[in-house]
């Protein structure tokens, strides 16, 4: 399969079971600090209890986004530990953006972000 | 065209000063390739300003030679407020009199239009040290 048919697979798939995300940067500092929104697609699922290990808890949850929305978006990538994850209106903190596990042929698909909060 | 489409020129957080550094890349290669055919590009520039720094020059640079001359095509200039900044560029533009490359060395917030390489890519100056989360985005809308 390649990147661009497994892309396209994804996209049904969000399209079909996912949600809309709000990825968020803030920068600057304060409580009125500019943020940069960028709306993606993607799903929420909770952690398995036999995946609670490491730094990870109970009350993560692991998103799945699609990379090729937050560059649409004009986001400046990669995602970093910090930024925010608004789901269903909830921010949620981002702890560790995995860009490697979603990856075809070298050409990241979709982000796995642990997500906190 | 055969590849239509957002590419991502440059994804990168401004920290230290940058003299020339050319920051796109897309899995270890510095330009994005394969626009050959490209009729029209739309670039979007996104600067999301943290504190610190004093000035950052994003240069849009394209090649006709594999890339062995780069040539800049668009300068925009950014300061310490965010800002997005867009411009449109053709390739059907005729240009009638000889321009000879420049490579970082366009005016602020000026173009050259209609030099259309099948290869862009992204370089930046910048002065002072930017801090806060200081990001810079560049998206070439191709078409």
């Amino acid at each position: 399969m390649t990147p661009e048919q497994c892309l396209a697979s994804y996209r049904r798939s969000l399209d079909r079971v996912g949600e809309d995300i709000i990825i968020r940067r803030y920068t600057g500092a304060g409580t009125s600090r500019p943020k940069f929104d960028a709306t993606v697609r993607g799903r929420v699922i909770e952690y398995l209890p036999k995946e609670l290990v490491g730094t990870i808890q109970q009350g993560d949850r692991k998103l799945i986004i699609l990379a090729d929305d937050l560059v649409t978006a004009g986001f400046s990538l990669p995602l970093r530990k910090g930024d925010k994850a608004v789901v269903r209106g909830k921010e949620l903190n981002i702890e560790a953006p995995d860009d490697n596990t979603r990856r075809v042929q070298g050409v990241l698909i979709a982000y796995e972000l642990q997500c906190r909060g | 065209m055969n590849n239509p489409g957002v590419y991502d020129l440059a994804s990168v957080a401004l920290t230290t000063a940058l003299t020339g550094e050319v920051v796109t890349d897309i899995s270890g290669v510095e330009y994005v390739g394969g626009l050959d055919g490209m009729l029209a590009a739309s670039i979007q520039t996104r600067f999301a300003y943290g504190s610190g720094g004093t000035t950052c020059k994003i240069y849009i640079q394209t090649s006709l030679d594999q890339g062995t001359t780069w040539c800049d095509v668009c300068c925009v200039a950014l300061t310490t407020s965010s800002a997005t900044k867009v411009v449109n560029l053709s390739g059907l533009t005729p240009k009638t009199t000889a321009a000879t490359p420049g490579d970082g060395a366009l005016a602020d917030d000026t173009c050259v239009d209609g030099i259309f390489g099948d290869r862009w890519r992204c370089k930046i100056t910048s002065v002072g040290t930017y801090a806060g989360n200081t990001t810079v985005a560049v998206r070439l809308t191709a078409r």
